[in-house]
């Protein structure tokens, strides 16, 4: 899928207009709605790729927004939110939107959820062999390596490798994370233990992070554009 | 007490078979000397009046009738009544005396006491309460109560049916009336006690009054604290906010200009002031709102079990720009565990303490951040190789809209002030050390799961 259609939902006119631009530069189609009323007529009468949401919309709020959304559409949901609420980001993440940028934020943040949600939408089945740079992963013979090496894994930091990796550019949550790799009833301070192991093993700089970054408190993310 | 002291006398005497009148009249004298100590002047009377008749009858010749045979034993009686009256009434007297000023010493320790609880700072309705239930006490009263316009509701203490107070004893001084004292006595209050109960009155309305003069010279202080915060908030947020705004400004329309061509190189190095100074003024609005927060009495972490090893690495991979060029050293210990602590808030305090010692070290030099363990809890250190600050500056440098030296780089002087309010609201200490070999080095420790 690529994303071409976008819906820009914000009461403020300046983020709108900034938004609006700056995609339109980037050749996608963009229309723009001021409340969730608006919003939500728009995307039921048009055809959209993507919806950018924020959440302190007056009258039906942003949350509001997604919920009703998700009763008839499946379509991606990027939250625009402040940094100081970390419960909005969570509700809106559980209400069934697919990531967040904190305000203010840099065009090319948002761009690079955009780029997730696409290749997201693109690797439902994913390829036998997952590239991100020099990092190779190949899924159907369970190997791992980094520059041609191998990488020597214990089967837990795999699982947990193979579940950030398949979901690129992702907000992968503590919770989610670990309910895949461990099932449920484990606490995030093994999670914690085995991201640092896994960055060490990858010779990741946690400073200056390849493919996994830290959100704090909230999880972590496997970066959606690998650097070369 | 007088029948049971001359009937014991009586008793003593008879066992001894015949006693000499004088003998038996010793014994009463004894009766009469204890009735009066123990019962009062009463007691006493009533014990001569008692050992009297009594003499007569069982010890003076001829016994068992009211006669006197003997002109000496004429004479034995009332020299007993004398002596049993005089001794009474002395014995009564002393003691009374010494139970009235057994009873002004507790009057007046308790004034006292009133007095400096009150002027002690300790809550107002709780001293006049203990008052009350002393004077209650110390009165025999069957309802006490205190009113002032420094307690919201009137202290009661009703030891009898609620009857409504019968008397009235104001609480004034030379500025006005503080406020009330209503009894209600069991029996009458005698004019010694109304004597009393008026001094109490006037001493406990100084106390109030000193007390109303305290909290009111307090909080003219408070005041003048207050707006002079106020004035120097509003110069440095004003200065803090025009700051990057200028820069903003600046920048963007030099790149408007449509009659200069810039090269590729001027171009990024504008765009990248714009970013910059853009995401300094979003860190200066964060401060700001902690300040609100902090001010509103609602700095309140909301903690969840973290580690701070990757929320350090977090926050240094968010000011990868501010620290370009930068030589950062990362000194985690191994084994941190995670730690209760709110991530939002203490992400900002490791923010404001590396931009800190960004702000006062020489472009290009080493900034080392080191986290360990301290027991249960987590030291974390954020050494700068500045010009460093004398010790007598080192705590100074936590007060708000303090800067180091002056330096016109400074900021508002609100990071380390706000700093360290986030760490002390999480039950934490932040403090200054000198780098070793020169600098300043920002240390604070958080308590850990066991605390």
């Amino acid at each position: 899928m690529t994303v071409s259609r976008v819906l820009v939902v914000d009461d403020d006119p300046q983020i709108r207009r900034a938004i609006t631009t700056s995609l339109r530069a980037r050749r996608f189609e963009v229309a723009a709605a001021a409340d969730g009323e608006e919003a939500l007529t728009k995307l039921a009468a048009g055809e959209f790729d993507c919806v950018i949401l924020d959440l302190g919309l007056p009258g039906i709020d942003g949350h509001e927004v997604i919920r009703r959304l998700r009763e008839w559409s499946p379509i991606p949901v990027i939250v625009l939110s402040v940094r100081d609420s970390q419960h909005d980001k969570i509700d809106a993440l559980d209400a069934g939107a697919d990531d967040y940028v904190t305000k203010p934020f840099a065009m090319d943040e948002l761009l690079a959820r955009m780029r997730a949600i696409e290749r997201r939408a693109a690797t439902d089945k994913p390829p036998p062999v997952l590239h991100f740079g020099e990092l190779e992963i190949d899924l159907a013979r369970q190997l791992v390596r980094l520059g041609g090496a191998a990488v020597p894994l214990t089967p837990t930091e795999y699982r947990l490798l193979t579940a950030m990796a398949s979901h690129p550019g992702k907000l992968l949550t503590h919770q989610w994370l670990l309910g895949k790799v461990w099932g449920p009833g484990y606490t995030s301070e093994s999670l914690r233990v085995y991201v640092k192991q896994l960055r060490h093993k990858l010779g990741e700089d946690p400073v200056r992070p390849r493919w996994i970054t830290t959100e704090p408190g909230m999880g972590y993310r496997w970066s959606a554009d690998p650097a070369e | 007490m007088a029948l049971a002291t001359t009937g014991t006398a009586t008793l003593l005497a008879f066992g001894g078979e015949v006693v000499p009148t004088s003998v038996a009249a010793l014994a009463f004298v004894l009766a009469v000397t204890i009735s009066a100590a123990v019962g009062g002047l009463w007691a006493g009377i009533a014990a001569s009046l008692i050992s009297f008749p009594a003499l007569n009858f069982f010890f003076t010749a001829p016994r068992f009738t009211f006669a006197v045979e003997k002109t000496e034993d004429v004479v034995a009686l009332f020299v007993l009544l004398a002596v049993s009256g005089i001794v009474g009434t002395l014995l009564s007297s002393v003691v009374r005396q010494r139970a009235r000023a057994e009873r002004r010493e507790r009057e007046a320790r308790l004034l006292h006491s009133v007095a400096t609880r009150l002027l002690s700072g300790e809550p107002v309705d709780g001293v006049l309460r203990r008052f009350a239930e002393a004077i209650t006490d110390l009165f025999a009263l069957a309802r006490c109560e205190v009113q002032s316009p420094l307690v919201a509701a009137p202290v009661v203490v009703d030891r009898g049916d609620g009857a409504a107070p019968q008397d009235e004893f104001p609480m004034t001084t030379a500025a006005g009336e503080a406020g009330r004292i209503l009894v209600r006595a069991k029996g009458i209050l005698s004019e010694d006690d109304r004597d009393v109960l008026r001094t109490f009155a006037g001493q406990i309305a100084l106390a109030l009054e000193r007390l109303r003069l305290a909290g009111e010279a307090q909080s003219a202080q408070l005041d003048a604290e207050e707006s002079r915060l106020r004035a120097a908030l509003f110069s440095s947020v004003t200065h803090d906010l025009r700051t990057p705004l200028a820069s903003i400004t600046a920048a963007v329309s030099s790149l408007q200009d449509e009659q200069t061509t810039f090269s590729d190189e001027d171009r990024r190095d504008l765009l990248d002031t714009i970013r910059g100074e853009a995401e300094r003024l979003n860190r200066l609005v964060g401060n700001l709102l902690n300040l609100a927060r902090m001010r509103a009495g609602a700095l309140k972490p909301d903690k969840k079990p973290a580690g701070i090893d990757e929320l350090i690495e977090a926050v240094l991979a968010r000011l990868r720009r501010l620290l370009a060029g930068r030589d950062v050293r990362l000194k985690l210990r191994e084994d941190l565990s995670e730690i209760p602590i709110d991530v939002l808030q203490i992400d900002q305090v490791l923010t404001n303490v590396i931009e800190n010692a960004c702000k006062y070290s020489p472009p290009g030099s080493e900034i080392t951040v080191t986290a360990a363990r301290w027991h249960d809890d987590v030291e974390v250190r954020v050494a700068d190789r500045g010009s460093g600050i004398p010790e007598s500056e080192r705590t100074r440098v936590f007060e708000p809209f303090v800067r180091r030296d002056d330096d016109p780089r400074a900021g508002s002087g609100l990071g380390l002030s706000i700093a360290q309010a986030i760490v002390v609201a999480h039950g934490g200490a932040m403090w200054i050390e000198p780098t070793p070999g020169g600098g300043t080095t920002v240390a604070f420790r958080l308590p850990g799961r066991g605390r």
